[in-house]
């Protein structure tokens, strides 16, 4: 369970993060404001939240790890690495500058990110070699990997569903970020995934569905995954909403990329700040 | 000894010895192979027919500190993983070694799926690999050798067969390339199995009084330029040959290298043509049908040899 006081905390992280997300996209002038948006509550509960075994202050081999497959997403990366302190917060001011170490892909040369990602597909796959090593050499960690919806449209994903399954990776959790859109269109009106909690299943896994902006809920799923006591790898699909906390982007397919215009920007902090 | 047991005997003994060297197969059998999955099935996993699957597992296990070969064939270890191969492996430079069972036209009557004439163009481009397309025993050892030394990952086309070995014991990796026979007007610079028959050529002609040098080149990238412009200065002529598709391969290596150098020669390309091969029969058909074979190339080089500048 979660207590009320560590919810509330949560929720000051997010919006926070949220805030740096805008800021460094309306700054940069480019980004992927929507479904970083979606996944900031997830990622709020893996690192502030502690859901996920790391520490920004001792790397250790046993720490669990975390694959951000949907690369492109990668101000929520920056902005919460910022904020569980793996990075200097300053460090955000130079996303979009000439010589920053932040790319619009995560790279694994930034502190607390685990793997360069950007090619949407391979990061379920990976995620299975290292949990196949980590079961190999009876290490305890978890290995935790974030998927957008739309990239469950990569073959690749279903090639690696089918390989965690047939070798019981109970260590490895995948998270599906499901806010319904890709750059275009929504997913159900370009290559429908429905019944996609039924298809995990059919591949074996074990399917834990979540709100994803509830961190009770996030929290709930992500304990049920890690003490999943069956031969099946977890998948939390969490039901989020692209651009989650700004009205005026929510479920709306242009803020895939959009980068906000001043008024935008000042509105959207506004709001922002009545959460607070 | 079959190159293909010269190569997975040498992974043995080093599998043995060190229990987190792992191989990762697309259900592509190799009889030491298939010895080795029985007494060590922790090391060996079939991955099934899922070839970008088995680049990213393979990626997982490296960055987790395993020592990773991947085996298939040719073209479903390249093509069909391209973009595993160029995101992971190259662009993370990880220790991985893909050895691509066949080069050329070695499934001969596969068709274009088998026929691996594209494979080293594409891996040419991709940072940070090493490319081994090794013709003998002594220079699939010597790649096999290399996977435990690289910190990249390493490319490592193999034949299936028993060949006669034409490097020198002592040839070392970085040497990339021998002069397997010393020659003055005509070079000719072949790769991987085609080189074999193309040295016949250049015995038939040097035993006609053709003054012919013959050149193997067994480890495509990175290639020794320097030693390799110095030697062939004293040749007047040039001919490449090479089982691939004509772009990407040996010959635009050989020929951009002569004119960095400015070694300017008269050069001549013999490959395999541009387009897909729907043609079905023994290689060495194949080569006869598309000017790659033995007769036909004597006549060329002859020619080329006798024809004025």
């Amino acid at each position: 369970m979660i207590t009320k006081d560590k919810k509330e905390e949560l929720i000051d992280h997010s919006i926070w993060i949220r805030k740096k997300i805008i800021t460094m996209i309306f700054n940069a002038g480019y980004g992927h404001i929507g479904g970083s948006f979606s996944c900031v509550d997830i990622l709020c509960s893996l690192y502030l939240g502690k859901l996920l075994n790391i520490n920004p202050n001792n790397i250790s081999a046993n720490r669990d790890r975390y694959i951000h497959s949907k690369g492109h997403a990668c101000e929520v990366m920056y902005a919460t690495l910022a904020r569980a302190g793996f990075i200097d917060e300053s460090i955000l001011e130079t996303y979009g500058k000439d010589g920053s170490i932040l790319g619009g892909h995560v790279d694994s040369s930034i502190p607390g990110i685990e793997l360069s990602t950007g090619s949407l597909g391979n990061g379920l796959g990976i995620g299975c070699g290292i949990a196949y090593g980590a079961k190999l050499l009876s290490e305890d960690y978890k290995t935790i990997v974030m998927l957008g919806d739309g990239e469950c449209f990569e073959g690749a994903v279903w090639e690696a569903a089918q390989f965690a399954n047939h070798h019981q990776l109970t260590n490895l959790i995948a998270i599906i970020d499901r806010n319904l859109e890709i750059t275009l269109d929504y997913t159900e009106d370009c290559n429908a995934l429905e019944p996609f909690a039924e298809k995990w299943i059919a591949y074996g896994w074990n399917v834990i569905s979540v709100n994803g902006h509830d961190f009770s809920e996030i929290f709930h799923g992500f304990q049920a995954a890690k003490e999943n006591d069956s031969f099946k790898p977890s998948v939390i699909i969490a039901s989020t909403v692209k651009g989650k906390g700004v009205s005026y982007m929510e479920k709306n397919l242009g803020w895939h990329h959009k980068v906000p215009s001043y008024d935008q920007y000042k509105k959207a902090l506004a709001e922002l700040n009545t959460k607070s | 000894m079959d190159l293909r047991d010269t190569i997975f005997e040498q992974f043995v003994e080093f599998a043995k010895v060190d229990k987190k060297t792992i191989i990762l197969v697309n259900d592509q059998a190799a009889f030491t192979l298939n010895k080795f999955r029985e007494e060590f099935p922790n090391q060996y996993i079939n991955v099934g027919i899922a070839e970008q699957n088995i680049m990213n597992v393979a990626t997982g296990l490296s960055l987790s500190g395993f020592k990773v070969y991947a085996y298939g064939i040719t073209n479903f270890m390249s093509i069909r993983c391209a973009d595993q191969l160029y995101t992971n492996l190259s662009c993370m430079n990880l220790p991985i070694t893909i050895i691509a069972s066949g080069g050329g036209l070695t499934y001969a009557t596969g068709g274009p799926t088998h026929h691996a004439t594209i494979d080293i163009n594409l891996i040419r481009s991709f940072p940070n690999f090493t490319i081994y397309n090794p013709c003998d025993e002594i220079t699939t050892r010597m790649a096999l050798l290399q996977s435990q030394k690289s910190k990249g990952p390493l490319y490592i086309r193999l034949e299936k067969g028993t060949f006669t070995s034409m490097h020198a014991n002592d040839i070392k990796p970085e040497d990339s390339f021998s002069e397997i026979i010393e020659g003055e007007k005509l070079a000719v610079v072949s790769t991987g199995h085609i080189s074999h028959q193309v040295k016949n050529v250049c015995e038939s002609l040097i035993s006609k009084g053709h003054s012919v040098g013959f050149f193997d080149i067994f480890r495509i990238k990175p290639f020794s330029h320097d030693a390799f412009n110095e030697i062939i200065k004293k040749y007047h002529k040039v001919a490449i040959v090479e089982e691939q598709t004509p772009f990407g391969g040996i010959y635009e290596q050989v020929q951009s290298s002569l004119m960095e150098y400015r070694n300017f020669k008269e050069i001549k390309q013999f490959s395999l043509p541009d387009k897909p091969i729907y043609d079905y029969g023994s290689r060495e058909w194949i080569r006869g049908k598309y000017k790659l074979g033995a007769d036909y190339l004597y006549g060329e080089f002859k020619e080329f040899l006798t024809r004025d500048l």
